[in-house]
């Protein structure tokens, strides 16, 4: 009897226990905001249920409790609560609430990521493989080969840093032409075009996009930063002309680009005006210049905020435990209002300017986000500093924006209210 | 005249601003006023290109190529053309017809190369060299371009076959080949090829040759061979040891002691009368010295907060004495010779653990050099065997001597200020323990600020019960003087006292840190266990907890339990300050089990 009564206990204790849940907290008694992100993904992978608690104590998650989990979340120093049936079933009510703007958004699976990235990238060049580094969320590197021979198909989500898809190089022609590291930059790209059988660089970066916008329409999701944002939308725009100098592609420019520009295949910005002098190092107006910015004590832009159970995407991608966020600098900073296209929504800006940071924007069945700028912690990042140490801002708002572009994809979708 | 340079100038603003169409026409204009003129030949050209009026281009160079067929350049000019028009077969045949039809001259191959490099047709350029190299009486000023087209697109073998063919026909070419190679030697792939090239290569009788292998066996990490080739190296330049030394000076940076020392010792071996000489033997001994040093640290059981000496009985601690004392006697008084007095000095305690030899080192420097920058060392040193040997007033003395020092650094004066407040709180003189302590509180920076500080709380919040802080005050005097035993019975006394609450844990804490130092783990695992019960009864409740893992870990080396402890730490006290340390060690150990 006394055995028996000490099994009925024992499962009691087990069932109690499987039913309680983390609530990794996101608002400013975290303490680790960018680690939460890799617990959630390494949670999904495990198969444990995560919910997305979107705008509750800054963008919560709530994970199906795992000794496992939870000792992750202490070795990864990510403050958490553990909550009980009743705990976590007036979370989900408060969430639900039509009081509150706020919703539950169940998260599937663990998206399979990619970075774009080329041979002989060190993952400090680029913010978002620091940030996906720094959480410990794996990610697969593909370049123009993969591309080309159609490999984006295995992944649900692709990011593209400061990559130059007008086959420019960057424009940085004027200070660093003769650098090193353009030399070579410059001699890698040409081998790689030759060897996938292109005359010049720029029409196998025209190739590039055209697959890589087929896999948005296909259901992929594209995140890019920095000039990757803009050289993507203009690559797109010429695919019917030549914007490249002698400098880059071997023969003039046609002079008559900028009237042959295509605004009806770009995906986030129309009307854009090219740069054409090769010695300046811009592509188009679509970037804001560092004098319309001011000074760096300024340099501010505010998170718009959306109704949570009407518009759970942009939600999603504006979740943070700030709304207002340094600005960071980079080879394309912020993006010129007026040159974004209507259909695209702007989830943050500098308020008062024409100045917008970040934007969210579908195609097909799929979508896209383009986020200014190179590194959210470095106000002017130049070629050759230091990576940023992320250990040094675990709780960056600027980030935070990074990866909850990782965790989105992994939404289950909901029908859309009406 | 003057309206056509008007014009002109015109032409040149309407090109600077874009106007490609515009500074055309006028160029057009130009060009059949004065055929022959060039600057407007070579601006339409330029604007027929801008404008990819690529056929316009090809008729107005072959218009002026059939008046001027010498003219290589406008073989060039008319080969690019076809070039960016997209037509390389075109392009490539005419530059090969101007090298048939113009005389047989390196230059024209050099000329038409770069035409081709312009273009960045590099396999036809390097085509072009090569048939230039064959024909030139001077060689070299081919390979350069090749070694760099090759090295540019990643052939690093077949650079450095013109490299090293460049350093074979002209050995006084190798800093100017060096500096190429070590510009793309980083880079995957370059080394390897590049090292056996030169391998296959090597001219015994050409120094240069032999001085860049072993250049690239440095890169390679090779030690032992570049060892080789340059004593090779020094012997034939008759240059006293100067690349040995060199040599020696790189390995010593790179940590790779061996082959450093085998360098300074030849130096001293081959050149003893080499103006080298002195620096390479104190250089021998440092490299000694720095080797031992790494193979003490594996011996040494750092994790422990005490530890009894480590002894270390391997054969190169006299390697290491009989070269300081070797600097000693041929540089007596100077102060290579107090550095090595110093140097012996702290062997002979830390690692022979011979107190009195230690001392004898010491006070040679305090004796003989007070002005030495190894004075307050020496004293600092003497003053911690004293404590060892249980002489805590001749310790005092040394301690205040570096105080009075006016020479003394500031962190030197701090660490003998917070041994003199030790030992006056063993004394129970806890007012003038305080006052030393002040000093060096206010300075924060300082390594002792945190111990100092730990201290005086320690005073302020026990002051009521001295009689148990002067025991504990000894107790601590004992443990470092490393008599464990005697400290351990002290502390039990501490800790049976349930009054004083802070002094009985720290007491209960330092249990079981004696017995971590006698490799007593069991007993040292239960003291652990009972403290970190306490949980926040007990302020060390955190610091238990961790030092049980580490016992785990590196004493018992129960690895699962080391992680277990580590992770009831982490969740036991997630505001502790090993946190940090634990988090590591988890990560670390992980992969190991």
């Amino acid at each position: 009897m006394l055995k028996k009564i000490v099994f009925v206990f024992f499962i009691f204790l087990i069932t109690a226990t499987a039913q309680d849940k983390i609530l990794i907290y996101m608002d400013l008694e975290q303490t680790d905001h960018l680690k939460a992100y890799g617990i959630t993904f390494h949670a999904l992978t495990e198969g444990l249920i995560a919910d997305w608690l979107l705008n509750y104590r800054g963008g919560s998650f709530l994970i199906d409790y795992s000794n496992k989990i939870a000792a992750e979340c202490r070795i990864e120093n990510v403050s958490f609560d553990i909550v009980n049936t009743s705990q976590s079933a007036e979370i989900y009510s408060i969430c639900q609430s039509e009081d509150n703007n706020m919703d539950v958004v169940r998260l599937e699976k663990a998206p399979k990521i990619a970075v774009y990235v080329p041979p002989g990238f060190a993952p400090w060049d680029d913010a978002v493989t620091l940030a996906l580094e720094y959480a410990k969320v794996p990610y697969d590197k593909l370049w123009n080969d993969e591309i080309l021979r159609g490999d984006l198909s295995e992944y649900d989500w692709l990011h593209l840093h400061h990559e130059d898809f007008t086959g420019q190089y960057g424009k940085f022609y004027a200070s660093f032409s003769s650098a090193q590291w353009y030399i070579d930059q410059q001699m890698m790209y040409e081998q790689n075009a030759k060897k996938n059988g292109y005359k010049k660089v720029s029409s196998m970066m025209l190739d590039v996009a055209l697959i890589i916008k087929n896999y948005i329409a296909q259901g992929g999701f594209l995140f890019a930063m920095c000039s990757a944002a803009d050289s993507y939308d203009i690559a797109l725009a010429a695919h019917s002309t030549d914007i490249c100098a002698q400098m880059y592609d071997g023969d003039a420019a046609d002079p008559d680009a900028q009237t042959k520009l295509d605004f009806f295949n770009s995906l986030a910005f129309t009307d854009f005006d090219l740069e054409m002098n090769p010695f300046v190092y811009e592509y188009s107006n679509i970037d804001i210049q560092p004098q319309e910015i001011g000074s760096a004590q300024n340099d501010y832009f505010t998170l718009f905020e959306f109704s949570a159970k009407y518009d759970p995407v942009p939600t999603m991608l504006t979740q943070n435990h700030a709304n207002v966020v340094h600005g960071f600098m980079g080879q394309t900073t912020m993006f010129r209002k007026n040159l974004v296209k209507p259909s695209v929504i702007i989830l943050a800006e500098r308020q008062g300017t024409d100045q917008v940071k970040y934007i969210h924007g579908s195609f097909g069945r799929g979508t896209f986000t383009f986020y200014g700028g190179h590194d959210p912690e470095d106000y002017q990042h130049a070629v050759g500093d230091p990576p940023t140490e992320l250990n040094l801002y675990k709780s960056s708002p600027g980030y935070r924006l990074i990866l909850n572009n990782i965790l989105f994809p992994a939404a289950k979708k909901k029908k859309q209210k009406t | 005249m003057g309206d056509m340079n008007n014009r002109f100038m015109l032409a040149q603003s309407f090109e600077q601003a874009g106007e490609f169409q515009k500074a055309m026409e006028i160029l057009e204009e130009l060009i059949k006023r004065q055929p022959d003129n060039y600057q407007f030949f070579d601006a339409l050209n330029r604007m027929y290109i801008n404008l990819k009026k690529y056929d316009k281009s090809a008729v107005l160079i072959e218009q002026r190529l059939n008046k001027n067929p010498h003219d290589l350049n406008l073989w060039g000019m008319l080969g690019s053309t076809y070039h960016v028009m997209g037509n390389e077969p075109k392009a490539f045949e005419i530059w090969d017809e101007a090298l048939i039809k113009l005389p047989r001259n390196q230059i024209n191959y050099k000329v038409i190369a770069n035409f081709a490099l312009q273009r960045r047709a590099f396999e036809k350029a390097i085509e072009y060299l090569l048939a230039g190299k064959k024909l030139s009486g001077d060689p070299k000023m081919f390979s350069y371009d090749l070694g760099n087209i090759y090295s540019l697109t990643m052939r690093y073998k077949d650079a450095a076959e013109e490299y090293s063919g460049i350093i074979s026909s002209d050995p006084n070419q190798l800093r100017m080949v060096e500096s190429r190679i070590m510009a793309y030697i980083n880079k995957p792939g370059a080394l390897e090829p590049t090292l056996k090239v030169f391998q296959s290569r090597v001219d015994k009788n050409n120094i240069s040759s032999v001085y860049m292998l072993a250049r690239l066996y440095i890169d390679a990490k090779d030690y032992e061979k570049a060892f080789e080739l340059y004593l090779d190296i020094d012997a034939k330049q008759q240059n006293q040891g100067t690349e040995l030394f060199n040599f020696a000076q790189i390995a010593f940076s790179e940590k790779q002691f061996k082959a450093a020392s085998q360098a300074f010792n030849k130096i001293i071996e081959l050149y003893p009368k080499s103006p080298l000489a002195s620096n390479a033997k104190l250089g021998y001994a440092k490299t000694l010295e720095a080797s031992l040093d790494e193979e003490y640290k594996t011996r040494v059981p750092s994790w422990k907060t005490f530890y009894p000496p480590v002894k270390i009985s391997s054969g190169k601690v006299d390697l290491v004495i009989d070269a300081y004392n070797n600097i000693i006697g041929l540089y007596p008084h100077s102060e290579q010779a107090y550095e090595a007095y110093w140097r012996l000095g702290r062997m002979k305690h830390f690692m022979q653990n011979d107190l009195p030899g230690a001392e004898k080192y010491f006070n040679i420097i305090i004796s003989e050099s007070p002005l030495s920058i190894f004075y307050p060392d020496a004293l600092l040193d003497l003053a911690g065997v004293e404590l060892i040997k249980g002489n805590v007033d001749a310790a005092e003395k040394y301690y205040f001597k570096v105080v009075e020092t006016k020479r003394s650094p500031v962190e030197k004066r701090n660490k003998a200020n917070y041994a003199l407040a030790k030992i006056f709180f063993a004394r129970g003189n806890f007012i003038k323990a305080k006052e030393l302590l002040v000093g060096v509180i206010s300075n924060l920076k300082d390594n002792q600020a945190n111990d100092a500080i730990e201290l005086s709380l320690l005073m302020n919040t026990q002051m009521n019960d001295s009689s148990k802080l002067v025991l504990f005050g000894e107790a601590e005097l004992l443990a470092e003087g490393n008599r464990f035993e005697g400290a351990l019975d002290k502390y039990k006394i501490i800790a049976e006292d349930d009054k004083s609450l802070m002094l009985a844990a720290l007491a209960k804490l330092r249990i079981a840190e004696m017995e971590i130092a006698l490799d007593e783990y069991r007993g040292a695992l239960l003291s652990l266990a009972d403290i970190a019960k306490e949980e926040n009864e007990n302020i060390y409740a955190d610091k238990a907890l961790y030092l049980s893992a580490k016992v785990y870990e590196f004493g018992t080396k129960d690895l699962v339990k080391a992680i277990e402890m580590y992770e009831k730490l982490l969740a036991k006290f997630p505001s502790s300050l090993y946190l940090d340390e634990a988090r590591e060690s988890i990560i670390k150990l992980r992969k190991t089990t």
